[in-house]
């Protein structure tokens, strides 16, 4: 066996080697709403941003929330943007209630339940179904407009 | 029948049947269900293991998780899936709504099927076990959807409602229906009742006043004879009063006559006769009677009236109706309207005289009710035994101080 062939070989194995690996192991779930890791979060909007979800099902709107007592910043997935007709704003206070994940030592958070000056929305039922795919949003408080 | 007693006897058995057959179809219907969803439950199993033995396959082949559920959404019914290892990690998922797959912790020692409830109706779950040739356990979470079955309960339920609505609603209309005809039967019979009781009244009336007539025209017949003889053999100069004397006594006999007359059965002798004819026979008889230089008389009809009826009692009918209405009238006038459809004539004898009061109305056409000083209330009483003997009906309609309009209405007419 030359050198050069040796290689291929080598890469072969170590391909097959990582592939065999990764399908022992099972791909990487991706995340859904685990009712196992709801938690509350309160903090301050440091940023709004769009991100397409769900294999770019649709544009979702993200928070970048930093919890108050700790500090701890969060991407907080709310819905799709057609959805959601409230204005939120940076420097705003908001009360989360999600799903929290992991991912690539970022913190996730898909919230069921959002609270924002008296107003609460909310976008998951119990068991994390969408508001948007079953019906109206359900909110309670004082409506303050569409629009982001 | 009284409403309670209907109640009792028609409606309360009808609604009794009514809750029987919809206790016995929602039970009925709830064991089908009941039945369809064990059905589906086996039918819903046999996939899952179809998919068990598909996965396995597919992992033993080297395809990935991810890429085997991706050969699975398209399938409509099955709202998610996932593949867990052996410990209950999920390993890949995939869902038709976006990050929803309603596995927790406490699912992971499920070994039989469980339902939840979704905004998109009810979710048949099932976490069971697969193994690959190389003794690899896998879970399989499936999340199948019952829409079809919720539907088909659903339509199940409302042709049900539909069905039982429909029958309350015609039971109800049935029932109201029946009511109102008895009600309208019974109305009927308590009138015939005491019509058959007037007659039997008036058949006692009449008797004893027949007899009453007979024993005294006897007498009366003796006195006018006497009366006759007494005449020729008196002076002259008392003549006189003998003669009003034997003239009162007739008149005696003639109101005798007249009550007589009034209380026989009437017997008709009908020909064609036209009504106008009738009317103004009547109205020129009475004419001679009673003058009437104030009181205009009218008559109308939109087209000539032949009917078929005894002439001589229908002009007496008319001639009673009609020196009532004179009697009661000091200006204005009098008429008589006919109109004719589908051979039923109606006739209408309108006055613009003092009217009738309220409390007087239903007894103008009882046997000698009169408010006449000088009347014996025979006059209309005579003309709706008339009436009725040619089949027909007649009513009156009055106001106090606005006049008053009898109605005729007769059977077979015809135009001339």
């Amino acid at each position: 066996m030359n050198p050069r062939s040796l290689f291929i070989f080598l890469v072969w194995v170590a391909s097959a080697g990582f592939f065999l690996a990764g399908q022992e192991t099972g791909e990487q779930a991706g995340p859904f709403y685990n009712v196992d890791t709801e938690k509350q979060v309160e903090g301050t909007i440091r940023e709004l941003l769009f991100e397409p979800r769900y294999e770019d099902r649709a544009s979702f709107l993200i928070l970048i929330l930093e919890e108050k007592k700790s500090g701890e910043v969060y991407r907080v997935e709310i819905s799709p943007v057609w959805f959601f007709d409230r204005d939120l704003h940076i420097g705003e206070s908001v009360k989360i209630v999600g799903s929290l994940y992991d991912k690539e030592g970022t913190r996730y958070i898909i919230a069921r339940r959002l609270q924002s000056a008296g107003e609460t929305f909310l976008l998951r039922d119990s068991r994390g179904f969408p508001s948007w795919r079953g019906g109206k949003m359900k909110r309670a408080g004082q409506h303050k407009g569409r629009g982001i | 029948m009284k409403r309670k007693d209907f109640l009792l006897f028609f409606f309360l058995p009808f609604v009794g049947i009514l809750v029987i057959i919809f206790v016995f179809s929602t039970l009925s219907r709830s064991y089908i269900q009941k039945k369809t969803e064990e059905l589906v439950r086996e039918q819903l199993a046999a996939t899952a293991e179809i998919l068990r033995v598909n996965l396995a396959h597919f992992l033993e082949e080297g395809s990935t998780p991810r890429d085997i559920l991706k050969l699975y959404e398209g399938d409509g019914n099955i709202y998610y899936l996932a593949i867990l290892d052996e410990n209950r990690d999920i390993l890949a998922w995939s869902s038709r709504y976006e990050g929803y797959l309603p596995y927790s912790s406490q699912d992971a020692g499920r070994t039989a099927p469980w339902t939840i409830s979704s905004p998109v109706g009810r979710i048949f779950n099932w976490l069971s076990p697969f193994t690959r040739r190389d003794g690899t356990t896998y879970f399989l979470y499936l999340g199948y959807s019952l829409k079809s079955l919720e539907e088909m309960t659903t339509r199940s339920r409302r042709n049900l409602l539909i069905i039982f609505a429909s029958l309350a609603a015609v039971g109800v209309v049935f029932f109201l229906g029946l009511f109102e005809l008895q009600k309208g039967y019974l109305a009927k019979s308590k009138e015939a009742e005491e019509a058959r009781h007037e007659k039997d009244r008036f058949r006692e009336i009449s008797a004893f006043t027949s007899a009453v007539a007979h024993e005294i025209k006897n007498p009366l017949n003796s006195l006018s004879l006497l009366y006759e003889l007494l005449r020729k053999k008196v002076p002259a100069d008392i003549e006189p009063e003998v003669v009003e004397g034997k003239s009162e006594v007739q008149k005696i006999a003639r109101i005798v006559d007249r009550f007589s007359d009034a209380l026989l059965p009437l017997r008709l002798d009908k020909e064609k006769v036209a009504l106008r004819e009738v009317v103004t026979a009547a109205s020129e008889a009475l004419a001679r009677e009673i003058p009437r230089s104030s009181v205009e008389f009218r008559y109308a009809e939109s087209r000539p009236i032949r009917l078929l009826a005894d002439k001589n009692l229908l002009t007496q009918c008319f001639f009673n109706l009609l020196r009532n209405a004179y009697e009661a009238t000091d200006r204005g006038f009098v008429s008589v309207e006919a109109e004719m459809r589908r051979k039923r004539i109606t006739i209408k004898v309108v006055d613009t005289g003092k009217g009738i009061t309220p409390d007087q109305l239903p007894r103008v056409f009882d046997p000698f009710f009169t408010t006449k000083d000088k009347g014996m209330g025979i006059g209309l009483y005579l003309a709706r035994k008339i009436v009725e003997a040619h089949g027909g009906r007649i009513q009156v309609e009055s106001r106090p101080g606005q006049g008053a309009a009898f109605t005729i209405q007769l059977q077979g007419g015809s135009h001339e």
